[in-house]
Order: structure tokens, then C-alpha cells, then sequence
């Protein structure tokens, strides 16, 4: 049975904290009377998740007939499915994807369907490359669809591919994939990481132009997402909403099929991640102290490419499929069956280590802008009530936040990081002055078309996300990071924990209370 | 009178060669043929000539070339041994008017009492000067490496009256000693291939390079000036010069990029996983970039870089003293791009002076001689320029250490490192000529 | 010297911190009771790998049988008929000294000694990690629940020997308090009555006279090892009366090193083989009488 999630009050007796520190790893000791988050411990999987898949699409819920009803044999399907973010790390094979698409693809072959394509849904994000498009689908789709080009990969700035569908309530421009719009039926395959993921967002923002992705991803609804995991809050939810409403409206069908993953985020031999620290047995500190030992002599990229390699054990907890909205709902409760812990109260200070990877640098190098997103944009929103941290509080982030970029995957970053944040760190002014030439750079764009490049916007869209924490925060100390790096970011850089404090007592008064997350694996903490 | 003297001896060029090479600029003058020695003042009993007192002498980067090794052998026939180098010189007049002077060091037809001048002298450019190594003195390019005039490492030296030019007494001996390589600069931002929405690179943060930025700013004014700076304070003192966009040398392409908004070829395709080597996020070379580059370090790397940052049709200029270089120049074939030289001074074409409100400056040429070369109507000498630029944008403040003469393996070690020492221009000065000013 | 050293690691050991040390426990969290792996959940089943075999193989080949050899040198009567059985059996012997079962594994013909495995009792060989680690390694222990019935422990063991492995066992449950033997448990009848093996009564002697049971020092004596007639169960028997069976074999075998074969052939005919129960009274005159037969037969 596993336990549910925990509130340690740090004592004299307490074991040291672990940190993730990056490609590494830190144990700290937090002041008697801090408070650590434990995660929930991973749900069990479903024993047979292709059972599971199956009986989705044979009973979906909501305003939906089973999948089975809604194919016919001269129908235009197109299957799109979640990209390469998702989920972190990448799992073992096989990929949920991979099941469920072979599952409705199986059903579309009884019925004739001729005229199939598969999108994976970047959004703005780079493309995949061949052997991710293998892993996350499988050797047997990927063999039948990719040499005919029916595997195709979402062009958000390919006028020829795109059609809009028109303006939402609130004036926004809603602007899709052509083949998926144009198609009799539009199956979607997500997983859901955290509580954000999925329900319109998925088509909406996944298969969406930057025309219309622009009119969510800005820092005005980013302050107002408070926070963007907690669905009732979000504006940027609220958007999606608006637009997938909309995307129904004109006649796109959607059948959605939302996947969860349960927290059993690290192989064995990193099972110390997992467990709390008074916990750990001789194995575990053996895994440490290997790990630790290691890792330091080890040189970064060689440490970059040993992490990267780690295939996750994730396992499915539910899956459901049929009418977005009906989906989502099931996906949602089951995303916090897995993840949620309630807290009590609000800190002055909020601890966090950072790992090696976030949604956007899988198989890539985690860049000092990625740092400030995982950070001040998915760790710090990890909330719902309200954030972990008061108003006017401090987050201390470890991180070695290192001055590199990945030339292919992050083009735009580099210059984003040389100039943009050189001049203001003001994600409004950043945002009024810099967004559109970088949107419209015609290199960026050849790039992301042609390249495996995230999009010219995209550092951009990663500033924003940090734009509540930026806003709530009264500063936010890089433990452990590259000092010229921190400072570009506009953050403050501390050697040790203990300077850290010393820096954030300043903010926040002599005596402040402190909360860890001890994670990943990812929690969502429901503060009261 | 005490000196450093450049003598011909080989070994001892091999030597300082293999050892500059290993320890680095500056470290091997000890090796060198340069030595401390007590010699005969040098004397030129010609008209116009007479002697002055040297006040102080900056390093400059071709003389770290010379003990270095490294100088090309393109000069051999235009100098003459042994000769005293340094020509970024201030001396005082003997002559009872005790005048502070700076010297347009290049000894052309009229200092060599050459009559008629050739065609360059005739007109006042008297850098491209052709008769170097003809008239009534040894031959030699400039001072500094002419055997008859001696030079400004030491403590006097003999000069031509139309070399000199009078400093206004705001400017220090020491500050003065930035006049020469300001003169060098806008000459090179003179050649009129710069106009006032051109996008100018300026390669190089040292001497050359701050004063080809003021140079820019004062007399043309450009839509952008941007500077490539290895070091923090050098980009401080670039933006104070007037640079509008300052990055390191390992981020120029793309910031030419970002200013021009085309494309960067390279090798950004890859899907190597981590290629996170320095080099491989450079990006080769770029569709657009600066209508003009001036290079002030003149290194194979510098050519190259230039070129790849240059548009098409573009120019590059040449102002750092380049040798043997090992350069491709696909990319100049390919996109028409001009390659051009700019040495020394002479006079300059006001017209192409572009700064909305600039005011040309008073003359202080000193003429002594039957030859008058005044500068034509709208002509300007290019030390006159120099010597209001240095006044109005404070360039004095470049000069950053200066070291007594019989300290120059110091001074020079200082000035091959003198960037990484936060430093600029490094000057020698005569022990004499402090004294003297200890007792003024 | 070995105090001093394990004193001085002892020190360095506790200067460490974690994680090269154990973690503290929270005060405020509460311990989960965990399900022991000791006792009769101790999982030796690694012992009984190729590994661990080899190993054991050459600690009673290399190491135990030149000890015994200089110490308390072995003298083994009854050995062939033990030629009579093929497939495992259970060696059942009395018991006063930790030395018996050393004495009598390295005893045993190759064929046995090598595929061997000694009941042992899961709280007294397997009560810390260290010690289980150790019996099972070099003696290759399996523990047995001695105080009470336990269908895990039987049920292991007759798993074992339904595998091909022999089994030695102390049916009294323990080493005798005084020396006197005290009466065999029926638990090896289950044993045999499970496996339908056959039992062979050993009788050991001397081994308390080498190492008593309050002793740690050893003293140089002679020992013998005496195998008697494997015994089967008889279809009706009942499981008490074969071990009582079992029991007074082991006497008879007792007898016949006390005395001769035929003397206690003939006791064994008439049923007057001495039990070595001792006389039933207070504790100083069994251990009066017991002295009177070390002197006897030294």
C-alpha cells in the first residue's frame, strides 16, 4: 500500500536533506523546524494496461460513442499524440503512446480506415528525431507510418498547414493544423505528467500556430494563472478552454484519450531518489555515496549523457478516453490521487533542488533560462490555494545553472540569454520589446522548421512562466550556480546553504520558516 | 646617452622567436636583440633636423612583434640596424621654446629632404610615402626603425621639423603618448567606406581598438558600432567610447546576427546530443552582417572572423599590424568582399568626416622647411585630428602604466599582457626626463 | 591488538556522518515495525548457491577438517552403512558442544559432507545479520524453530531434502544443559515422515570433553563419530515412538563404544542399553554421575 505524501518538521535528529543539484546531487541540513514536502509514494499501475486501453475506448465517458462507432472506412483519423517532453524521463518501452496508438490503430484496421496520418504535437517545441519518434511510438508504428510520410510532426509556422477557425470571446485567434482540423475524426493521446497537461490544451495549444499560442502564453496570463497547475485558477487553463470550446464549435472532433503515470519516476539503482532519507538503507547509501563519487569525476556532458539515458519505470495508473472536457476531469483527479499532499500554512522561504531535466530539454542540455523555468515556473506553481511561499517570500533554487546552451535545441536561448536578459529581466518589457522580432526571425524559424530547434519565441514563454514567481517573490538565490550566469538571470548565487539563508534573511526577517520540496518526484501540494 | 637597442643578430631572433611562442607575448625580451645600452646620441646634420628630448614612449603592438619575433620579414629592407624602436613619442623641444611635441613618426620624402617629393608626399599622404629607404638618412619606414634618427626608447632623438605637432597643455606627457595610435585610427575610419548608416564590427578592445571606436563615434557617428571585447573592462571603456553593442569574441556572429537578422550557416543541424564543445555553438559564418569590419588585431582568427561577419560587398579593414597569416578567403571571392589596409596617417578628406556638428581643428603642423605641405583646403592632418580627438574624448586615460627605460623587460612583459592586467597602452620614460620633471 | 584495532575503527566509524553512516530517525516519525529477515525468516537460500558451496567446500576441506585433525582428531566407526542409502538422508546425533557439528560434518563421506545442511535454531544462530550470514555460509545452517512448531522452518527444511540435500540434526533441540542427553524431539519423525528419508542415528563423543558448553576454550581430546543402521518409519509408527526409536539407537551406539559391539548387542536384545538420561535428582549428583563416566572412559 503505498504511503501517502509526508510533512517532515525538520529536529536535531533529523537525517540530512537530499537536494538535486542539476547532474548531481546535494544533502543539506535544513534548519530545525524547516519543513520537508515528501511525495506521495508511486500509486500501483494498472496490472494490465492494455486491458485498461481497451475497455477506454470501448466505454469512453462523456458525450462520446466508442471509437469503434466513430470509424468508417473512407474517414479521414488523424491520431496526434504528445511529444518528446512528456513524460519525464522517458519511459521504458513500452511508451503509453506506443499501446494506446496501436491500440486504436488496431480497431482503425478493422474498419477499413485507409486514410490515417499520426502528428506529433509540438506546439512550438523542436522537432523529435527519429529514434525519439520510435521510442515514444514503437517500431511497429513508426516502421508502417514513418516511410510513407504519414508520421508527421506539427509545423506551427506552415501557412499551408494551418487553418483558422476563427476568434474566441475574448478575441483570440484560434489557428490549428489543417490535417487535423480537416479530418472526420481527430484522436488525441496524451499523457499527463502534472495537472496542467492535456483536456483542450492538448489540440489547442499542441496543434496551434504561434498566432494563437501568443494569446495565452504572455506574462499578463501567467501572473494572472495563480497557479497554472490548479485548473480553477488558471487563466491560462481558461484560455485553453475558451479555444478548444471553439475548436469543437466549428466541427473538429476530438476523441480524447488522457493517460496517468504514477511517481515511480527512477530505476533501482537510483531508488534513493525515492525514498526518505531516514530510510535509506545500506544499499541506498551505497547509491548515494556511488552515485556522488562518481558523478564528480566525472566530466558533465559525459554525466549529461549517462543521466539522459536513464529510462523510467513510470507505470500507467488510469487511462480514459471520449469527450475532452469528461476526460480531463477523470485525468485531473487521478493526476492528484498520485500527487497531492495538503500543507499547512505559507513559508518565508521555499527550498528546492533541481534535477538534470525539464519538459524541454530531454536529450539536451538544461540551460540557465530552463533552470529559471523548472524552478519559479513548474516547481513554484506545484500549488493550489496558495503558493508555498508568501507574498514577498524567497525560493532558494540548487542548481549548478552553468552558462551552456544546446546550439541545435536552443538557438534562440543563447540570444535571448546575450541580449534580452542582459537589457531587463521585466518579463512585460520583455515581452513588448523583444517578443516579435524574435517570433518572426526568419533563421529561428528556418531552424524550428527545418532543424531540431525550439521555436524563436520559446525562451521567451519560459521567462513567462516564471512571471508569478517573479511577481510574488522578493528574490530568488541560486544555490551552488555559476555566479556570471545567475546574475544575468537576476538572481542572487550563494556557495552554501547556509549563505543562502544568511542572503534570504535579508528579504524576509531573522527567523524565517523554510519548506523543502523533496521532489521530483513531482508533488502538488494543496496549501490551506 | 642610454637606449634600447634593436641589433641584426639571428641566434638571438630564433631564440626570442621559439620563446615568445611558448611563454607568450612580451616574456621573451630578454632573448631578444633588444638590449639596454649606453650609445652616442644620434645626430642628423641635415636642414630641418634637430634634436629632441624624449618625454615618454608607448609599446606599441608592433614593437612586441619586433622582440617578439613575429614582425614580418616584409620590413627587411626598410629598416636599418641596429636601431632604437618606439615611435608613439612625446619629446620637448631644445630648441629654447622647451615646446611639448608628439611625432608623426613615418620618415617620407620630406624629412628625408627628397625634392621633388614622390607623388604620395606631394599631395600630404606621407604614409604611402615610396622613396623609405632613399634620400640624405638611412633606410627605415618610420622612427624607430631607422639606424640614423634613433628612436623613442631612449633618452633624445633626432627628428624632421614637419614631424611635429605642438601639445596643448591639457594633455599630459603621458596621455600624449595615445596621439600616434589615435592618428592610425582615424586614418582608418577615413577611407570613406563608412557611412553614417553603415553597421561597423570592431574587432579588438586594446589601443586600436577603443580608439577606432571613438574615431567612429566623433567623426562619423555610425547607425551602430559594435565591439568585440574579450574582457569586462575593456567592454566598459568600448560603451564609454561610444559602442552601441559590446560582446565577447566568442558571441560576435551571433550578435551580428541578432543585429542584422539573417541567417547563420554552420553546423547547426547536427543532432549530436550534447554537443556543448565551445566551438560548436559558433555558428560559421552569416547570410548578412556589418557593412564594415574593422579589424585591429590583424591574427589569422581576426581575418577569419571578419570575413564571416561581413555582408556581402562589405569591407574589412585592416588596421592591427597583421604577418604571415593562414587565412581561407573563399568567403571574400564568394561574397565580394573588400579587404583593405590602413597605415600610419598623413593627411585626411574632411568631407568624409560625417558627424553632424563636428568641428575641424586648429593646426598644429610645424613646417621647418623650404618643402611647405599645408594641407589643401578641406584637408586636414590626420595628428591634428588625433590630437582633438584625444582632447574631446579623453583618450589620455588609455595610457595605463608607465615604467622607467632600464625597467622595459617589465614594461614589455606588461604589455604583452596587458588586457588580462586590465590594461591598455603601456609607455616607457627616460629616467632623465623624469628627473628633470621631478625638478620642475 | 585486534581490540585496539576494532576500538580505533569503532572511533573512525563513528566520526562518520551520514550517508557514509547510518541516517538518524526523526523523532517525530514513527518507526514502521518491520517484518524481521532473522530468525526463521533469515533467507539462506544464497548460501546454497555454487558460490557460497564452493566456498563452504573448501572451509571444511582446507580449514575445519586439519583443526579437528590437530585438536580433537576424529576416529569414525560405522561408515558403511551408510554405503546401503543412496539419496539424501537426515544424520540425527545427540548434542553437547558446539564442536559436534564441525566434528561430524567434516566426518561425513564426500558424497554427504558437501551437499549438506545443518538445522540450526533460528534464535540462536540467527538472532543477528552477521552470525546468520556466517552459519550459513560456513556450515551451510537453515534455521529451524526449536521452542514451538513452525511450518515455515519444517517446511523449508523438507524442501531442501526433497531437493537431494542431507540434513543434520540435533533432535534434542539444543545442546544438553549437563551433559546428560536429554530425549529427542519428534520433530525429525516429521521430518522423515514428510520425506520419507531415512534417519541415521550418529552418536558423538568426546566433543564435550574438547569444548564444554560454558567454555570458549578448547582442549585437545580425542572425539568419535559413530554412524548406526539408517532407520525408516514404519507405516503405523507413531511419530513420538520413532524418535524415542531414533533416541535409543544413538544409546546402543553409546554402548558400543562404551563397552563393545556385542555387549551392546546383547543390551539391545534384553533392552537394557544404559540411556544416558542420567539419574533422575537434584543437579550435583547427575553431574556427580556423569564425571564418574568421563573418568571411566577417558
Amino acid at each position: 500500500m503505498p504511503r501517502p505524501g509526508f510533512l517532515l518538521e525538520v529536529e536535531s535528529s533529523s537525517p540530512p536533506t537530499l537536494f538535486w543539484h542539476g547532474e548531481g546531487f546535494r544533502l543539506e541540513r535544513l534548519p530545525v523546524g524547516s519543513r520537508v514536502l515528501y511525495p506521495p509514494e508511486p500509486l500501483k499501475a494498472l496490472e494490465n494496461p492494455r486491458g485498461a486501453i481497451r475497455e477506454a475506448l470501448r466505454s469512453p465517458v462523456g458525450d462520446a460513442k466508442p471509437l469503434e462507432d466513430l470509424l468508417f472506412a473512407d474517414m479521414k483519423l488523424t491520431i496526434a499524440f504528445d511529444d518528446v517532453s512528456l513524460p519525464l524521463p522517458a519511459m521504458k518501452a513500452p511508451d503509453i503512446r506506443q499501446m494506446v496508438i496501436e491500440e486504436v490503430l488496431e480497431i482503425a484496421a478493422r474498419k477499413g480506415v485507409d486514410d490515417v496520418v499520426l502528428i506529433a504535437a509540438l506546439a512550438l517545441h523542436r522537432r523529435m528525431t527519429d529514434e525519439e519518434l520510435r521510442h515514444c511510438l514503437g517500431s511497429r508504428v513508426f516502421d508502417s507510418f514513418s516511410p510513407h510520410g504519414l508520421l508527421t510532426q506539427h509545423d506551427a509556422e506552415d501557412p499551408d498547414n494551418l487553418v483558422h477557425l476563427g476568434l474566441t470571446s475574448q478575441g483570440e485567434d484560434v489557428e490549428i493544423n489543417r490535417r487535423a482540423a480537416e479530418s472526420d475524426l481527430l484522436v488525441y493521446v496524451n499523457i499527463n505528467l502534472v495537472a496542467m497537461d492535456g483536456g483542450h490544451k492538448s489540440v489547442a495549444t499542441g496543434l496551434a500556430s504561434y498566432k494563437s499560442i501568443k494569446h495565452h502564453h504572455n506574462p499578463q496570463t501567467m501572473v494572472n494563472s495563480k497557479s497554472f497547475m490548479d485548473q480553477h485558477h488558471s487563466e491560462l487553463h481558461s484560455s485553453n478552454w475558451r479555444m478548444g470550446r471553439l475548436i469543437a464549435k466549428s466541427g473538429v472532433k476530438v476523441f480524447q484519450i488522457e493517460t496517468t503515470l504514477n511517481t515511480n519516476t527512477f530505476p533501482e539503482n537510483f531508488g534513493f531518489l525515492q525514498k526518505r532519507e531516514w530510510e535509506w538503507e545500506l544499499k541506498d547509501r551505497l547509491g548515494f555515496i556511488g552515485a556522488s563519487k562518481l558523478l564528480g569525476h566525472t566530466p558533465r556532458r559525459v554525466a549529461r549523457s549517462v543521466f539522459h539515458s536513464i529510462l523510467s519505470p513510470h507505470a500507467m495508473t488510469s487511462v480514459s478516453a471520449g469527450e475532452v472536457e469528461a476526460v480531463h476531469e477523470i485525468t485531473t483527479a487521478n493526476v492528484l490521487k498520485q500527487q497531492n499532499i495538503d500543507v499547512e500554512g505559507q513559508s518565508d522561504i521555499l527550498t528546492m533542488g533541481l534535477p538534470y531535466i525539464c519538459p524541454y530539454n530531454v536529450n539536451s542540455i538544461m540551460n540557465p533560462i530552463l533552470v529559471a523555468c523548472l524552478g519559479l515556473g513548474y516547481f513554484f506553481n506545484m500549488y493550489r490555494g496558495r503558493p508555498l511561499v508568501r507574498q514577498g517570500g524567497v525560493v532558494i533554487i540548487s542548481h549548478p545553472t552553468k552558462w551552456e546552451f544546446h546550439p541545435v535545441h536552443h538557438p534562440s536561448y543563447i540570444d535571448f540569454f546575450e541580449e534580452v536578459l542582459a537589457d531587463t529581466t521585466d518579463p512585460v518589457s520583455i515581452s513588448e520589446r523583444y517578443e516579435e522580432r524574435y517570433a518572426t526571425d526568419p533563421w529561428y524559424r528556418h531552424l524550428y522548421r527545418t532543424s531540431y530547434a525550439y521555436h524563436g519565441v520559446h525562451p521567451f514563454y519560459m521567462w513567462y512562466w516564471c512571471a508569478h514567481a517573479l511577481d510574488h517573490l522578493s528574490q530568488v538565490i541560486i544555490l551552488g550556480g555559476e555566479r556570471r550566469s545567475v546574475e544575468r538571470l537576476g538572481f542572487s548565487c550563494a556557495s552554501t546553504l547556509d549563505d543562502a539563508l544568511e542572503i534570504a534573511r535579508h528579504y524576509v526577517g531573522s527567523s524565517p520558516s523554510l519548506t523543502h520540496l523533496h521532489s521530483p518526484p513531482v508533488l502538488m501540494a494543496n496549501v490551506t | 646617452m642610454r637606449a634600447l637597442v634593436f641589433e641584426r643578430n639571428l641566434p638571438r631572433y630564433g631564440l626570442a622567436r621559439v620563446f615568445s611562442s611558448v611563454s607568450g607575448s612580451g616574456k621573451a625580451v630578454s632573448k631578444s636583440p633588444l638590449s639596454f645600452q649606453n650609445v652616442s646620441p644620434p645626430s642628423v646634420d641635415k636642414p630641418g633636423w634637430e634634436t629632441v628630448d624624449v618625454l615618454a614612449c608607448g609599446i606599441c603592438g608592433s614593437d612586441l612583434a619586433t622582440v617578439d619575433a613575429v614582425a614580418s620579414r616584409y620590413f627587411e629592407d626598410i629598416v636599418s640596424f641596429p636601431f632604437i624602436p618606439g615611435h608613439e613619442i612625446v619629446a620637448r623641444r631644445r630648441n629654447g621654446s622647451g615646446d611639448r611635441v608628439v611625432i608623426e613618426s613615418v620618415l617620407s620624402c620630406i624629412p628625408r629632404g627628397i625634392d621633388p617629393p614622390c607623388k604620395y608626399c606631394a599631395t600630404g599622404d606621407n604614409g604611402n610615402c615610396t622613396n623609405l629607404f632613399l634620400g640624405s638618412i638611412e633606410p627605415g619606414l618610420q622612427i624607430g626603425y631607422c639606424r640614423s634618427s634613433g628612436g623613442g626608447f631612449s633618452e633624445s632623438l633626432c627628428v624632421h621639423g614637419s614631424q611635429l605637432y605642438s601639445i596643448p597643455d591639457d594633455i599630459g606627457d603621458l596621455e600624449a603618448v595615445i596621439i600616434e595610435p589615435t592618428a592610425c585610427s582615424i586614418h582608418a575610419v577615413l577611407t570613406g567606406h563608412i557611412s553614417r548608416d553603415s553597421t561597423v564590427g570592431v574587432l579588438g578592445a586594446g589601443t586600436l581598438g577603443l580608439c577606432v571606436t571613438a574615431a567612429l563615434r566623433s567623426l562619423i557617428d555610425p547607425k551602430t558600432v559594435l565591439v568585440s571585447a574579450k574582457y569586462d573592462f575593456q567592454a566598459g571603456l568600448a560603451r564609454k567610447l561610444g559602442a552601441d553593442v559590446v560582446c565577447e569574441p566568442g558571441s560576435l556572429v551571433r550578435t551580428v546576427r541578432r543585429l542584422g537578422s539573417g541567417f547563420a550557416l554552420g553546423s547547426v543541424k547536427s543532432t549530436d546530443r550534447f554537443q556543448n564543445s565551445p566551438k560548436s555553438g559558433v555558428p560559421k559564418s552569416l547570410s548578412e552582417g556589418c557593412d564594415v569590419v574593422i579589424d585591429c588585431l590583424g591574427t589569422s582568427d581576426s581575418i577569419s572572423t571578419a570575413m564571416s561577419i561581413t555582408r556581402p560587398k562589405g569591407t574589412i579593414i585592416m588596421v592591427g599590424m597583421p604577418a604571415r597569416v593562414s587565412v581561407d578567403l573563399c568567403p571574400l571571392w564568394h561574397r565580394e568582399i573588400s579587404l583593405i589596409g590602413s597605415y600610419a596617417y598623413g593627411q585626411e578628406d574632411l568631407s568624409k568626416v560625417l558627424a553632424p556638428g563636428f568641428e575641424p581643428p586648429g593646426s598644429t603642423y610645424q613646417v621647418f622647411t623650404q618643402v611647405s605641405r599645408r594641407p589643401q583646403p578641406k584637408m586636414v592632418r590626420t595628428f591634428d585630428l588625433a590630437i582633438d580627438l584625444v582632447r574631446k574624448s579623453a583618450l589620455g586615460a588609455l595610457v595605463s602604466a608607465s615604467y622607467p627605460l632600464e625597467r622595459y623587460i617589465e614594461a614589455f612583459e606588461h604589455a604583452g599582457e596587458s588586457a588580462r592586467r586590465r590594461g591598455v597602452k603601456i609607455a616607457l620614460v627616460p629616467t632623465r626626463a623624469k628627473k628633470q620633471e621631478e625638478t620642475n | 591488538m585486534l581490540e585496539e584495532f576494532t576500538s580505533i575503527l569503532k572511533r573512525r566509524m563513528q566520526g562518520l556522518s551520514f550517508p557514509y553512516s547510518k541516517p538518524t530517525w526523526p523523532g517525530s516519525v514513527e518507526r514502521p515495525l518491520k517484518a524481521s529477515k532473522l530468525g526463521v525468516n533469515y533467507d539462506s537460500a544464497w548460501s546454497r548457491r555454487y558460490f557460497a558451496r564452493l566456498a563452504r567446500a573448501g572451509l571444511i576441506d582446507w580449514v575445519a577438517r586439519p583443526a579437528i585433525g590437530t585438536l580433537a582428531p576424529v576416529r569414525v566407526h560405522g561408515v558403511d552403512y551408510l554405503d546401503s542409502v543412496d539419496g539424501p538422508v537426515i544424520f540425527a546425533a545427540n548434542h553437547s558442544s558446539h564442536l559436534d557439528t564441525v566434528v561430524l560434518l567434516t566426518s561425513l563421506p564426500d558424497r554427504f559432507r558437501h551437499r549438506c545442511l545443518v538445522a540450526a535454531g533460528a534464535d540462536y544462530f540467527f538472532d543477528k545479520t552477521f552470525k546468520a550470514h556466517l552459519w550459513s555460509l560456513a556450515t551451510g545452517a537453515i534455521p529451524i524453530e526449536r521452542n514451538r512448531v513452525d511450518r515455515k522452518s519444517a517446511n523449508l527444511a523438507i524442501e531442501l531434502i526433497d531437493q537431494g540435500w542431507n540434513l543434520i540434526i540435533f533432535p534434542e533441540g539444543g545442546r544438553s544443559p549437563d551433559g546428560w542427553t536429554q530425549s529427542f524431539k519428534p520433530g525429525v519423525s516429521y521430518l522423515a515422515k514428510k520425506t520419507g528419508v531415512p534417519i541415521v542415528p550418529v552418536y558423538l563423543h568426546g566433543t564435550r570433553q574438547v569444548l564444554p558448553k560454558d567454555s570458549k576454550r578448547i582442549t585437545h581430546g580425542a572425539t568419535k563419530v559413530v554412524f548406526g543402521e539408517p532407520l525408516h518409519l514404519e507405516p503405523d509408527e507413531d511419530l513420538r515412538d520413532f524418535a524415542t526409536r531414533i533416541e535409543t539407537k544413538v544409546y546402543e551406539l553409546a554402548h558400543e563404544t562404551d563397552e563393545s559391539w556385542w555387549k551392546a548387542r546383547q543390551g539391545a536384545a534384553r533392552g537394557t542399553t544404559p540411556n544416558l538420561n542420567g539419574p533422575k535428582g537434584s543437579n550435583w549428583r547427575r553431574s556427580w554421575e556423569l564425571k564418574a563416566r568421563d573418568l571411566d572412559f577417558k
